[in-house]
């Protein structure tokens, strides 16, 4: 029995070892992990991001389309609509690639509470889809967190402009509306204008990263 | 844009607005029911946009009156900003607020160009096949930049069908086409949008797939006929060795199936039924054990090798091996000097050595003196020649042997002929286990032709050999009785073993008397340990627990072994020919089969 015990000390240490050596070498692994790399990641949760922002959209407008076309979006009032972003293809090449990746984290931050908003909103809105909606913006929440976590380190890579952030503060309050159409319309509203920056957002990154592929055209 | 539903005349509106690539964009218009107003300038384009709070409308930037279309390059297109379109008229705004947009949610990309086509496979039955289609994107749309991501959507169908088939929606410049068939023409194209977008381009041009048969079955044809050829090739072969019984060839083919083959007994007695026959010579019936001068049964088989037999079945040499190897420990002997007879091996029956590691060839390692000696000392008319039996070491072979001999010419002995098997006679509370000694075949005759064979002396050492295997078996058995620690078998445990008889008739056997035995490691006792065989007047009565006979079934078809000698048999069990004891003391399956009630 001592040499058994003996045998499973030794096993468990191996184990321990074993994982420790795994460790480590995953730390250094994601140290080394290439900024394309990490570009293409994000990009694939920004993609997935606005795909669900338009799902949402679509979502809302196909219950109601007359508040839909009634109500115009008026994205000049939307909080974010004061940082300054590139508008066209040509100003979006001529950014740099710190503040390209600047921007798309301040339009991020933007959105944490305002999601927060719409998600408890979401519970009870006064829409058929309402618990796809709800389930939706809960993904979106998640994504946005780890998209936000994914720049974080990628701005560490890349220097101290990229590390500066723009506040944009949202003051639309907790609550979207008292009657059930001024919920809807807000919701959409708010909707409307993260749709239109997870875009923003998602351009950035494209653009960036096929900046940073070069050499790899395919990825593009 | 859908119009709006009233009834009243049209008024003048925008058709669409499409940017392409995201850069530029376009506004159609119609002037509706009001024809007036459809010549060039009388409508005139407004738009605004939403940059800054004290943005003003702006007319059209480019007009092309031809299409009615107003068209915003790269200095007046932005993305992100919302832009609201206008028609004014001679002192009338046609305003919809339906017409303000954002320029990224009005892009249709242009179809993607250069289609092309390969073949990829087909199937094996020849019926389908799959394409691999290759495109470019749209050259207008910045890709590389990334500033457009692109998602392609193909659509297929055959030939003068009206129905599309559509695949999944993927941002690759290239997709494989499954399960088209063979010698139908199909009809490919190609659109594509914004991914997370809703509005599609237009559809490419379309390209035609072609397929028709290829014959593929020559390359098949030649494989099957040359292995059909070599497969006939390779019997005819066969047969012609087998006709023309060539020996050496067929048994290279055709090895012969081995059979058991024992020397010096003839086949025919290990078939079915010859059981009897076969027993008696393997225990020494006859000459004791296997002749020496046996017949040669199989003169005409060279290749034949035997099994050996050394008056046990199975593995002869190993089982003595182990006893031998078990009686020394138990006994605490040290390792016999193996230098002394190897009577065995001068008699060894020929044998091809390489089976087995010792064959028939006695294993030299036995401990044979010491097993001599305990046949000596078994032998209850020789009670001098005790003090000198187990003093291992001292005792010459020679003495060895002259006391055997000595041993053997004493008065006619019972010598206990032990089964193949050896029964647990009892459980004792410490847990030992009781061994009674096997029954004993035939063992009249074996009895008087040992006798015989014992008076000849060494004439023939197998069946010493094989005394001396149930010696040492006896020994073993004894040995299992010791550590109990009563250190010997009382009188009263012999009771207990033995069962009451039931019937006589059919076999005799021996009881394992009660004996002194002392701790195996104290040789210097005098006291053997021994068994002292029964008078043979006792022999013929009181079955030990060798092999119980199953006297009866009872209601539940349990075995009832001995039933209750003063109770009648229970009412319900019906009368069977098994009341009496079978003769033999093992039930053969034939038998069996009469048990069942």
């Amino acid at each position: 029995s001592l040499v058994f015990i003996k045998t499973t000390q030794s096993k468990l240490f191996l184990n321990q070892l074993i994982s420790l050596l795994f460790m480590l070498y995953m730390v250094a692994a994601c140290k080394a992990v290439p900024i394309s790399d990490l570009l293409d990641r994000a990009s694939q949760r920004s993609d997935r991001l606005h795909s669900l922002s338009t799902m949402l959209t679509r979502e809302l407008d196909s219950h109601f389309p007359p508040i839909g076309r009634m109500i115009m979006p008026r994205p000049a009032m939307c909080h974010t609509s004061s940082l300054q972003t590139p508008n066209d293809k040509e100003q979006a090449l001529q950014v740099s690639e710190s503040d390209l990746l600047s921007l798309a984290r301040s339009l991020l931050r933007a959105w944490v509470d305002p999601l927060l908003v719409l998600s408890s909103s979401a519970n009870t809105l006064p829409h058929p889809a309402q618990n796809s909606i709800s389930n939706k913006i809960q993904e979106l929440q998640e994504h946005s967190k780890n998209l936000g976590d994914g720049l974080n380190i990628l701005s560490g890579k890349m220097g101290p402009a990229a590390q500066t952030m723009s506040l944009l503060p949202y003051r639309g309050g907790n609550d979207l509306g008292q009657d059930k159409i001024s919920k809807l319309i807000n919701f959409q509203f708010l909707l409307s204008c993260f749709r239109r920056d997870s875009h923003k957002i998602d351009s950035f990154l494209k653009v960036l990263r096929c900046r940073a592929a070069k050499m790899q055209p395919e990825m593009c | 844009r859908s119009l709006s539903c009233s009834t009243s005349p049209l008024e003048p509106h925008f058709t669409e607005c499409i940017s392409r690539e995201q850069e530029t964009f376009r506004c159609w218009w119609s002037p509706g029911s009001y024809h007036n107003l459809s010549s060039p300038g009388a409508l005139r384009v407004f738009y605004l946009k939403k940059d800054s709070p004290t943005s003003e409308w702006k007319e059209c930037p480019e007009y092309i009156h031809s299409n009615r279309e107003c068209f915003f390059d790269v200095n007046h297109t932005s993305v992100w900003i919302p832009y609201c379109m206008q028609l004014r008229g001679e002192n009338v705004t046609y305003f919809n607020e339906d017409d303000c947009f954002t320029v990224e949610n009005i892009v249709r990309p242009d179809p993607p160009v250069s289609l092309s086509w390969t073949l990829l496979n087909i199937s094996p039955s020849g019926l389908s096949y799959d394409v691999m289609v290759n495109w470019e994107p749209p050259p207008s749309a910045d890709v590389d930049a990334g500033w457009m991501r692109i998602e392609y959507e193909i659509q297929y169908r055959e030939r003068n069908t009206t129905n599309w088939e559509a695949l999944e929606m993927q941002p690759h410049t290239q997709q494989t086409i499954y399960g088209l068939h063979i010698g139908k023409d199909y009809e490919v194209h190609i659109r594509c949008r914004m991914v997370a977008f809703t509005k599609f381009g237009e559809f490419s041009d379309s390209i035609f797939i072609e397929v028709t048969e290829i014959p593929t079955k020559e390359s098949t044809i030649p494989f099957t006929l040359v292995l059909v050829l070599g497969i006939v090739g390779i019997l005819i072969l066969i047969m012609l060795i087998v006709i023309t019984q060539q020996h050496r060839l067929m048994m290279v083919l055709l090895p012969p199936v081995p059979a058991p083959k024992i020397k010096g007994i003839d086949s025919e007695l290990l078939k079915k039924g010859k059981l009897d026959e076969l027993n008696f010579i393997l225990t020494g019936g006859g000459m004791g054990g296997l002749p020496t001068y046996a017949p040669d049964f199989y003169q005409d088989e060279p290749w034949v090798e035997f099994i050996e037999v050394d008056g046990e079945d199975g593995d002869s040499g190993e089982r003595e091996d182990n006893r031998a190897s078990d009686t020394q420990r138990l006994l605490g002997l040290p390792h016999p000097v193996s230098h002394h007879m190897n009577m065995g091996c001068s008699n060894a029956i020929s044998f091809p050595d390489d089976d087995s590691g010792r064959a028939s060839c006695y294993n030299p390692d036995l401990p044979e003196q010491d097993t001599l000696m305990l046949m000596a000392t078994l032998l209850p008319g020789q009670p001098e020649e005790e003090e000198a039996s187990f003093d291992v070491e001292e005792r010459a072979p020679a003495s060895s042997e002259r006391s055997l001999v000595q041993a053997q010419t004493g008065g006619p002995q019972t010598w206990v002929n032990t089964d193949f098997y050896a029964q647990v006679s009892n459980v004792m509370p410490s847990g030992g286990v009781v061994l009674s000694p096997g029954q004993q075949l035939r063992i009249q005759e074996s009895t008087s032709a040992t006798e015989e064979e014992t008076q000849k002396g060494k004439e023939d050492e197998d069946s010493k050999e094989t005394e001396e295997q149930k010696q040492k078996e006896l020994q073993f058995q004894l040995l299992v009785v010791d550590p109990e620690g009563s250190g010997y078998t009382t009188e009263s445990n012999v009771r207990q073993i033995s069962t009451p008889p039931s019937s006589g008739e059919g076999y005799q056997t021996i009881h394992p008397q009660p004996v002194e035995t002392k701790p195996a490691a104290t040789m210097e006792d005098n006291q053997s340990p021994y068994i002292l065989p029964d008078s043979p007047q006792s022999q013929f009565f009181s079955p030990v627990a060798d092999y119980t006979v199953v006297q009866e079934l009872d209601s539940h078809h349990s075995l009832l072994l001995n039933p209750p000698p003063n109770q009648s048999p229970p009412p319900c069990l019906p009368q069977h020919p098994l009341k009496a004891p079978m003769p033999v003391g093992y039930i053969t399956p034939d038998l069996l089969g009469n048990l069942s009630p």
